[in-house]
């Protein structure tokens, strides 16, 4: 379990806290969407999930931040990454190895992982996202959806029991959209806790998560089942957020 | 206006065509939207408009491409640029310069206008845009969104025929997409010509009134957005309907083809009307 204990979050540098009071509890087996303007803190608080908060963004923390009872201070970024997988929203910036299979097999060999349990791991890793057959090609070859895959194999290799993902569908195509609904739909049934960051509720909608969050200015201002979420229209469009065609639907028929 | 002749292009290195036997014409004041699948060819197809392929991209092509009868390999890509211009997928790839108002500049001084001439256009295109608020900013400090109308206004302030767009919301959030819709629609309206390849069909197809669909490098499906997207069989090119075609479904209400939510609303309230009566 992961949580998140009253924390605020102000970058170096910057006058205003990027997360003010934030508290939430994330399962595993669960699916979770995170929602929210632009610059409501959502990449934020991914970051604070595998510690790259305080780890790598300097800035003043208050509060904490517990993995499995650990507190992500007193842990490395490594030791964290075996529980949290981080996936960014354009990975495909970083792909430097020469083939798919290198590149995901890149994180568990810097994290220590035996050779054995590593040729183990970037297969399952691949087999999930479906890409064990384009194991041979260049990351650079693949399609934006594959290469989108292939961000999410890099860190499933690491065999993390969490996936936290920023906005997975920016720039992605409907087939592409549909497969990764598949993926993580199959990461929540093995037990796995999935984390999206998402503008996109219309896709969110379709994968059906179990809890959604919604942030602004730094603040959680709402948190539940997502059908209480997405049918307040009024709270959503006044965030920046357009809720789900279906619920708009439901909500101008019952005002006419 | 824009006419593609039997086309089939390949880029150098690529075993397979991007684009094969694609004929297509556009006539001033459509709104064209492009649909098909990442790496089906639809940039292929807009780098030709203005002579992208073949003056920058390298490679094999067959069959011509006329912009206003002219040839476009016998044009220059500056010269296409008057008639054609282009509006790219990431916005912190077009802008080159630190503030708004220079940005829109840039081209029209490369154009070779007078000051007066080039104050009046940037006027006139933040207005026309709604950002005339936006003038004296930094282009460093711009939202997603308002980087993508920027990199618009400096297109327009150009005066093409044609405003062609890959993918313009594909790295915005929901709300900055509809407004570049919704702006788009509104340039339509007033003249302007638009050609634009998008995965958001739900903002865009309400807006456009022809739709074609690429499929590995071929115009697979050509009509009016609504007889496309209701006849369901574009599915098989990967392109999905959007939501408010599967609601229209849902309820019952596919002969009105609505598009967008208002027209399924209307043509929900008419048909609860016509079940009560």
């Amino acid at each position: 379990m992961i949580e998140v204990e009253e924390v605020t979050f102000k970058y170096e540098g910057s006058g205003i806290n990027a997360l003010r009071d934030v508290s939430l509890e994330l399962e595993r087996g669960k699916i979770y969407g995170i929602v929210g303007p632009n610059g409501s803190g959502k990449s934020t608080l991914l970051r604070l999930l595998n510690g790259l908060i305080p780890h790598f963004y300097r800035g003043e923390m208050k509060g904490r931040v517990l993995v499995d009872g650990v507190d992500t201070r007193e842990a490395s970024v490594a030791q964290l990454s075996k529980k949290v997988g981080l996936v960014f929203q354009n990975p495909e910036h970083m792909f430097f190895s020469e083939t798919v299979y290198e590149e995901v097999s890149f994180g568990p060999k810097s994290i220590g992982m035996d050779p054995e349990e590593i040729r183990e791991s970037v297969k399952w890793a691949l087999e999930e996202v479906g890409l064990w057959e384009l194991r041979e090609r260049s990351p650079w070859s693949l399609s934006g959806g594959e290469m989108k895959r292939l961000s999410i194999a890099c860190v499933l290799s690491m065999k993390p029991e969490f996936l936290a993902v920023d906005e997975p569908t920016i720039g992605q195509d409907s087939l592409s959209k549909e497969s990764l609904l598949e993926i993580f739909k199959r990461m929540k049934g093995e037990g796995k806790g999935v984390v999206i960051v998402t503008h996109d509720l219309e896709w969110l909608d379709d994968l059906g998560p179990d809890l959604v969050f919604v942030l602004r200015y730094g603040v959680v201002i709402g948190g539940g089942d997502p059908r209480k979420i997405f049918s307040d229209i009024r709270n959503l469009a006044t965030n920046g957020l357009i809720p789900p065609y279906r619920y708009i639907v439901d909500s101008l028929l019952e005002v006419g | 206006m824009l006419k593609i002749e039997d086309v089939t292009f390949r880029y150098e290195g690529s075993k397979r065509p991007a684009l094969s036997e694609v004929s297509l014409e556009i006539d001033r004041g459509e709104f064209l939207l492009i649909a098909g699948l990442s790496g089906s060819g639809k940039s292929t197809l807009l780098r030709l408009l203005n002579g992208l392929i073949p003056h920058f991209y390298r490679g094999e092509m067959k069959g011509k491409v006329l912009v206003d009868g002219v040839d476009t390999r016998e044009a220059s890509v500056a010269q296409l640029s008057k008639k054609v211009g282009l509006v790219f997928q990431n916005p912190d790839n077009q802008i080159v310069t630190l503030r708004v108002d220079r940005e829109i500049a840039f081209g029209l001084e490369n154009l070779g206008l007078p000051r007066d001439e080039i104050v009046g256009r940037i006027d006139e295109v933040l207005k026309k845009l709604g950002i005339e608020h936006l003038r004296k900013r930094s282009t460093a400090e711009l939202s997603g969104g308002e980087k993508q109308l920027v990199a618009i206004a400096s297109v327009l302030a150009m005066k093409p025929d044609v405003i062609v767009l890959d993918e313009p919301t594909s790295e915005l959030d929901p709300f900055s997409s509809a407004r570049i819709a919704k702006v788009l629609g509104n340039l339509n309206r007033e003249g302007v010509t638009v050609v634009v390849a998008e995965h958001r069909l739900d903002l865009f197809a309400p807006k456009a009134n022809r739709m074609i669909v690429i499929s590995n490098g071929r115009i697979v499906r050509e009509g009016h957005p609504r007889e496309l997207l209701y006849r369901g069989d574009i599915s098989l090119h990967g392109v999905r309907p959007p939501s408010v075609v599967k609601l229209a479904r849902k309820y019952g209400v596919v002969g009105a083809q609505p598009l967008a939510v208002g027209e399924l609303i209307v043509a929900l309230r008419r048909g609860v009307r016509i079940d009560r009566s």
